[in-house]
C-alpha cells in the first residue's frame, strides 16, 4: 500500500467517523432545541388560557388555527399534572401537545393545546441535508487537497526514491539527489549520498584490487610457465620428474586461465568493451559451432543446430566470449554420446545439454567461483562471466532443468526498470 | 640473427634467452627503458621482443622511438597489461605483432620467428626440415616434390613444430595456439590426438620419417630421433 493511499485511508476514515458523531449529536442538539422552543409557545397558549379564565372565570371557544388545535373538555377526572407529549395523529402528522387542567365557574376542564410539529421537522431535516452535504464536501476537498499537497510535499522523497532506484554501484556516478528546504529529506538524503558514495568506493577498491592482482600475477605465471617449459626440454627426466611438471603446467594453466577470467570480469565491468555494433548472431554461431565441431565429435556428441538469422546491437568480442563460455559450458560438463541444442529465435539463445543428472542450484550458479561438482577442469569463473557479459549488454541469462536437461537461456529484449511513481 | 629482449623481469628474459638461443636466435637482454633506448639507437635487431612496463619507461615510448628514427626491426609485444587498448595501440603505433603474458615459450618463439621470415624474406620463403619442406607463401608441405595434402589445421601443426623443432611443447601450448586462447578447453585436449595422428600418417604415407613423437603424454617434440 502506498503512503499517500495509506494516509488518505487513515484520514478519511477518522474524518468521516468524527463528522458522523457530531452530526448525530448536532442533530439531537438541533431537535431538543427546536422542542424546547415549541415547548416554550406551548405556555405562552396555556398562560393566555389561564389569564382569560383568571380575569373572566370562564372559557372561550377556540378559534381555528393554522397547524394549531386547542381542545376544551369539562371533566370530572381533571390532569393530576400538566404534560408535555409528542402525538402522531391520523393524518400522520406529529404534533406536541401541552395537556393541562383549569378550573372555571366551578367546573373542572381538560385543556390540550397542540402545535404541528411539521415546520421545526422541516428545518431539522433541512439543516441536517445541508450539514450532510457540506461534510461530503469537507471530504472530497481533503482527499483533493491532501493528494495534491501531500503529493508536492513528497515529491522530493520520490525523487530520491526513483534515483535511489535506478542506482548502480559499477555505474561511478553519485546519486545526485536533489536539495531541499525540508529538515528531513535533507538528512535522509545526505545519508544516501554518504552511504552510496561509501558503496561506490569500496566496490572501487575491490575492482581495482581484483585488476591489480591478476595483471600483477601475470607475470610470474609467465616465469612459471617459462621455467616449466624449459624443464620439459631436459634430455634425462625420469618419469617421475615429467609426472610431476605435468601436473605442474596442469595447475598452471588452470591457474593462467582462472587470471584471464577475472580479468575479463574486471574489464566488463569497467566498461572497456563499451563499442557496439550490429552484430550477425546467427553467423557467429556457425562459425564458433566450427570450431568446437572436433572436440564435439572428439566426445561423440550429438549436436543439433536451429538458428534464425538475428541481429543484436551488442559488443561483437563480449558476443563471442559469451558463445564460447556457453558452448564450453554444455561440451565440459556433459558425457559421451550426449546431446547439445541449440535454438537461436529472436528473442532468445537457448543451449540445452545432457550432463550431471541433478539440477544446479539456481541461487549461487553464476557466482563466481561457484563450481558444485568440484570439477578441477572447471574454474568456476564461466558462469560468472556468461553473466557479466549478459549484464554489460542488457541481456537476462536463466538457469532450467528439465527432462534431464541442463538449459540456459539468454533474452535479448532487455525490459524495462519498474519506476517507483507517486 | 639478433633478438632484444626488453624485460625487466630476469627470470623471464633468461628463460626467452635460453629457449630462442638453441634456434640459432642471438639474445640480448636489456631490463630498464633507458639501456633498451640506448641499445636500440645503438644497433639493428631482427626483432625485438618488447615489454609495455618498464622502470622508467613505457615499452609503448620505445616503440614510437623505433620508428621515429625509421628503424625496421620488427616488433613482439609482451604485455601483462591483456588490455584490447595496449593490443590495438601497439599494433597501430607499428608493433608486428602481440602477445599477452602468460605465454607459452614455443609460441613466442614461433611468432619472432614469423616476424623475421616476413621482415627478411617478405614472407614468400620455404623452411625446410631435413627432407619436409614448408612453402609459407602458398602454405603448403613438400616431401620428395610431392605436395601433402594437409588441413589447415595440420599444416598449421606442422609448421608450429618446425618453428620448435627438437623441443617439447604442451598439449597446452598445442591447444592454444591452434584455437587461440579464449576457447576454454580446460583440459580436454583429447582433440588434438586425432589432429598429430592424421598428420603424422600423412607424412609417414608420403615417405618421410616420423618426426612427431609424443613424450611421456604430456606433449610432443619434433625430432630426428
Amino acid at each position: 500500500m502506498k503512503l499517500l493511499t495509506r494516509y488518505n485511508y487513515i484520514n478519511l476514515l477518522s474524518t468521516i467517523a468524527i463528522f458522523v458523531l457530531s452530526g448525530v449529536a448536532f442533530f439531537f442538539a438541533l431537535h431538543l432545541t427546536l422542542l424546547k422552543q415549541m415547548d416554550e409557545d406551548l405556555r405562552i397558549e396555556q398562560r393566555e388560557i389561564t389569564n382569560y379564565v383568571a380575569l373572566h372565570d370562564m372559557l372561550f371557544t377556540p378559534v381555528e388555527v393554522k397547524d394549531q388545535e386547542t381542545i376544551i373538555e369539562k371533566t370530572k377526572r381533571p390532569y393530576e399534572k400538566e404534560k408535555f407529549k409528542t402525538v402522531e395523529l391520523d393524518h400522520h402528522e406529529d404534533y406536541r401537545q401541552l395537556s393541562f387542567s383549569i378550573q372555571a365557574g366551578g367546573e373542572w376542564y381538560n385543556v390540550i393545546v397542540r402545535k404541528s410539529l411539521e415546520a421545526t421537522e422541516h428545518i431539522t431535516r433541512t439543516v441536517f441535508a445541508i450539514t450532510f452535504c457540506t461534510i461530503l464536501l469537507v471530504l472530497f476537498l481533503t482527499v483533493v487537497i491532501n493528494s495534491t499537497i501531500l503529493r508536492k510535499l513528497w515529491q522530493p522523497f520520490y525523487t530520491s526514491l526513483d534515483l535511489l532506484q535506478r542506482f548502480k554501484v559499477n555505474n561511478r556516478e553519485p546519486l545526485g539527489l536533489p536539495a531541499s528546504n525540508i529538515d528531513e529529506f535533507t538528512f535522509m538524503n545526505s545519508i544516501l549520498e554518504r552511504t552510496t558514495a561509501k558503496a561506490i568506493q569500496d566496490y572501487e577498491r575491490l575492482k581495482e584490487f581484483t585488476e591489480n592482482a591478476s595483471h600483477e600475477l601475470q607475470t610470474p605465471l609467465a616465469i612459471i610457465r617459462s621455467k616449466l617449459e624449459m624443464m620439459m626440454q631436459g634430455e634425462n627426466l625420469t618419469e617421475y620428474q615429467f609426472n610431476a611438471l605435468q601436473s605442474a603446467s596442469e595447475a598452471l594453466d588452470r591457474l593462467a586461465r582462472m587470471n584471464q577470467s577475472l580479468l575479463l570480469l574486471t574489464k566488463i565491468e569497467n566498461e572497456q568493451f563499451d563499442n557496439k555494433s550490429f552484430v550477425d548472431l546467427a553467423q557467429i554461431i556457425q562459425q564458433k559451432a566450427a570450431q568446437f565441431v572436433e572436440i564435439w565429435q572428439d566426445k561423440s556428441l550429438n549436436i543439433s543446430l536451429d538458428v534464425k538469422a538475428v541481429q543484436l546491437h551488442a559488443n561483437k568480442e563480449l558476443i563471442e566470449l559469451l558463445l564460447n563460455n556457453l558452448f564450453s559450458n554444455a561440451t565440459r560438463h556433459n558425457y559421451e554420446n550426449g546431446y547439445i541444442l541449440i535454438t537461436l529465435s529472436q528473442r532468445r539463445l537457448c543451449i540445452k545439454n545432457t550432463g550431471h543428472p541433478a539440477p544446479l542450484n539456481r541461487k549461487h550458479l553464476f557466482q563466481r567461483f561457484y563450481n558444485p561438482s568440484n570439477n578441477s577442469t572447471s574454474n568456476g569463473l564461466g558462469l560468472a562471466v556468461i553473466h557479466q557479459i549478459c549484464t554489460a549488454n542488457g541481456f537476462k541469462v536463466d538457469y532450467d532443468y528439465k527432462d534431464d536437461l541442463h538449459i540456459f537461456i539468454v533474452t535479448f529484449i532487455n525490459e524495462s526498470t519498474q519506476t517507483y511513481l507517486p | 640473427m639478433k633478438v632484444l629482449i626488453i624485460e625487466d623481469e630476469k627470470n623471464l628474459s633468461d628463460s626467452i634467452c635460453q629457449y630462442l638461443a638453441d634456434e640459432n636466435f642471438l639474445c640480448e637482454v636489456a631490463d630498464t627503458f633507458d639501456t633498451a633506448l640506448e641499445k636500440i639507437s645503438l644497433y639493428d635487431y631482427m626483432c625485438i621482443i618488447l615489454d609495455i612496463n618498464l622502470p622508467g619507461g613505457s615499452g609503448l615510448g620505445l616503440l614510437k622511438e623505433l620508428k621515429k628514427n625509421n628503424k625496421n626491426d620488427g616488433v613482439l609485444i609482451i604485455s601483462a597489461r591483456n588490455s584490447l587498448d595496449d593490443k590495438v595501440f601497439g599494433l597501430k603505433a607499428g608493433a608486428d605483432d602481440y602477445l599477452s603474458k602468460p605465454f607459452h615459450l614455443p609460441e613466442l618463439s614461433a611468432r619472432v620467428a614469423a616476424i623475421i621470415r616476413r621482415k627478411s624474406f617478405n614472407g614468400n620463403n620455404i623452411i625446410t626440415f631435413e627432407e619436409l619442406q614448408l612453402n609459407l607463401g602458398e602454405k603448403t608441405a613438400i616431401v620428395n616434390k610431392q605436395i601433402i595434402d594437409l588441413t589447415r589445421k595440420e599444416y598449421d601443426l606442422l609448421l608450429y613444430f618446425i618453428s620448435n623443432k627438437n623441443k617439447v611443447i604442451s598439449k597446452n601450448a598445442i591447444a592454444e595456439h591452434i584455437c587461440g586462447d579464449e576457447m576454454d578447453l580446460s583440459g580436454s585436449y583429447d582433440f588434438l590426438y586425432s589432429h598429430i595422428k592424421n598428420l603424422r600418417k600423412k607424412l609417414v604415407q608420403s615417405g618421410c620419417p616420423d618426426y612427431i613423437r609424443s613424450v611421456y603424454g604430456m606433449g610432443y617434440k619434433l625430432s630426428l630421433s
